[in-house]
């Protein structure tokens, strides 16, 4: 399923788009409940830690699908870039908070693999999309080629 | 059942988090991870019948005939971003994680000269699949 549905109801339900900026200097690494926060820079979507759930966990009585988009974003607190899985929550209806369009290293829908308009509820996790945790499964060193 | 399946998947993510990856951009597991591991997951086992398991699987393809072009060929390797070079890293790096060891322990690497020879995608992927599947269940 295409996330153009989800994101015209995101559209409906925030007031406005989050800048890609700097993090909330509140804390080291910014808040996570916000779109502006530095793992979220490729989503396209709804923080799960902004609808009840952290960075990394999906909200109560949502399901996180097995499957992911993976990208790449840079921590502001040591300049290193980090790998990132962006596995969606399922289960519950949008969630509607923090709406997040950070599209870092997205690619049009026909490198379906690379692209985050793209839904990930599905199989075990086969249901409407409510949110989207960013999980940081390794660290990108410096490009050597 | 369900509610079992996202515990488990959040305390994998945890303890992935944890265990953190350092992987050199380049490098072939850093390659997996940006290029492969969304589908076929980080221990390789797929996604049902979308995304093939490659759990002792993916070396069997170079046991039969036109199998090792056919991993060059599928749309993951031959449209992905990576150049030739990495291309053959990374496929040399799925077959030695994830085997089967017999195949890993002795087969002839790819390289970027044959990865750019071999590298035209399949018009259709599922009919060539299913082929190479039936060769290798008929094969020892």
């Amino acid at each position: 399923m295409i996330r153009i549905g989800c994101t015209l109801i995101a559209l409906f339900f925030t007031a406005g788009l989050a800048s890609a900026g700097e993090p909330d200097p509140a804390t080291p690494e910014g808040d996570p409940t916000r779109a502006e926060y530095w793992r979220h820079c490729s989503i396209d979507g709804f923080p799960a830690a902004a609808c009840g759930g952290t960075a990394s966990s999906c909200p109560p009585g949502t399901l996180m699908s097995p499957i992911s988009w993976i990208g790449t974003c840079r921590n502001p607190v040591d300049g290193k870039r980090y790998i990132l899985s962006y596995n969606d929550c399922c289960g519950k209806g949008p969630c509607g908070q923090a709406f997040a369009h950070r599209n870092e290293g997205d690619k049009p829908v026909y490198y379906a693999q690379k692209s985050n308009d793209v839904g990930w509820c599905m199989g075990p996790a086969d249901a409407v999309y409510n949110s989207t945790v960013s999980i940081v499964i390794g660290v990108e060193a410096e490009d050597e080629e | 059942m369900k509610r079992l399946a996202a515990l488990a998947s959040v305390a994998l993510a945890t303890l992935a988090s944890i265990a953190l990856a350092t992987a050199a951009a380049g490098d072939p597991q850093s390659d997996y991870m940006l290029q492969c591991q969304g589908c076929h997951r980080a221990d390789g086992s797929g996604f049902g019948e979308s995304v093939p398991d490659l759990r002792d699987s993916v070396g069997r393809f170079l046991e039969v005939p036109g199998g090792r072009a056919f991993l060059v060929q599928v749309p993951g390797s031959a449209q992905s971003p990576l150049s030739d070079a990495r291309l053959a890293g990374v496929l040399n790096w799925m077959i030695e994680r994830f085997g089967p060891a017999r195949v890993a322990a002795g087969f002839e690497p790819y390289d970027a000269e044959e990865v750019a020879t071999l590298r035209t995608p399949l018009l259709d992927v599922a009919a060539v699949r299913a082929r190479l599947l039936a060769g290798i269940a008929e094969s020892p």
